[in-house]
């Protein structure tokens, strides 16, 4: 999953290959998809724990992309208008899914544990727990779970992937200050959950 | 942001190590591919890899339930299309012009009681 700034994708280049796509040039779509994949299926997979639901999603909402394609005008930019399909066909998703069980611990990506970068920023995040790794991935996990789906999608976007609060408004259709009031009552609540590993 | 909440953050921040294995994407974009090229020849592509399968379970159970409700109007239907009498198949029927007096009714008889 990408973590860069979502204003480093550069809108002439997208607007080149829709055009292109728009003309039924399939390879400028497949373009887009390599481009947007990666990035997409980090917020949609953060957004349900779950990789099968992610990756099925994640065609879902470049197929409909893609067959919408023709009614993009280009108001936005391709990034926040496939953004803005994902997090409402995810939404819409998580709305169905609510009785089911929304992950479990098998879920659970064991390789991260080896990732030095993890590693790293663990320690830096908190030293004297550094040797558990899988302990801090789960309370992760849970404390994301019980943010609502809401809370979930902005903290999703501003702190796992890095998108400025003006393209979250857009993408979400809210305004810059809901963004930020939700933002905040999430890091509230996260931080009762994460409270052990902050202390 | 106090120093609690940028903790936090810090910690959230962790998740963006979790990514699927190598080549993953590669595989991502063959499938697409695939079911795009399989969407133009049969119409499908739009069917949701997430609901598409209940969505069709829903469907044809609707369609049985449905099916199912109009056989029993065709069967039960009392004037449909099959009951329609056909005149030159129609039995003779044989009306008696007296009426049939019942014999299960007993005659009229004065009751007479004896007396002591």
């Amino acid at each position: 999953m990408s973590s860069e700034p979502a204003n480093e994708s550069p809108a002439d280049a997208d607007g080149v290959l829709v055009a292109r796509a728009q003309n039924g040039d399939t390879s400028a779509f497949d373009q887009l998809v390599v481009n947007y994949s990666p990035r997409l299926y980090g917020m949609i997979y953060h957004m349900t724990s779950n990789k099968e639901d992610a990756n099925d999603l994640t065609q879902d909402v470049f197929a409909k992309a893609y067959q919408s394609l023709s009614r993009f005008r280009g108001r936005s930019s391709f990034y926040t208008w496939i953004y803005a399909i994902g997090t409402n066909m995810t939404l819409n998703f998580l709305k169905k899914r609510k009785r089911r069980a929304a992950w479990s611990l098998d879920n659970l990506d064991s390789g991260i544990q080896n990732d030095e970068a993890m590693v790293d920023l663990a320690h830096a995040a908190n030293p004297r727990h550094q040797s558990d790794l899988n302990e801090l991935q789960k309370k992760l996990n849970e404390a994301m779970q019980s943010l609502s789906n809401d809370h979930r999608a902005v903290v999703t976007m501003f702190d796992i992937q890095g998108i400025p609060h003006a393209e979250i408004s857009k993408i979400l259709k809210v305004s810059e200050g809901t963004v930020r009031s939700r933002l905040f009552y999430a890091h509230r609540q996260l931080q009762g959950h994460l409270e052990e590993f902050i202390k | 942001m106090n120093e609690p909440e940028t903790q936090v953050q810090k910690l959230i921040r962790l998740k963006r190590f979790e990514e699927p294995r190598d080549g993953y994407f590669e595989d991502f974009l063959e499938e697409f591919r695939s079911r795009r090229d399989e969407g133009e020849t049969s119409k499908g592509f739009l069917n949701s890899r997430v609901s598409g399968g209940r969505d069709n379970g829903k469907w044809f159970v609707g369609a049985g339930v449905a099916y199912a409700a109009l056989l029993v109007v065709v069967l039960m239907w009392p004037n449909g299309p099959e009951a329609k009498p056909d005149a030159s198949r129609q039995p003779i029927i044989f009306e008696p012009k007296q009426p049939v007096r019942n014999p299960v009714t007993p005659p009229k008889v004065p009751i007479s009681i004896p007396g002591p």
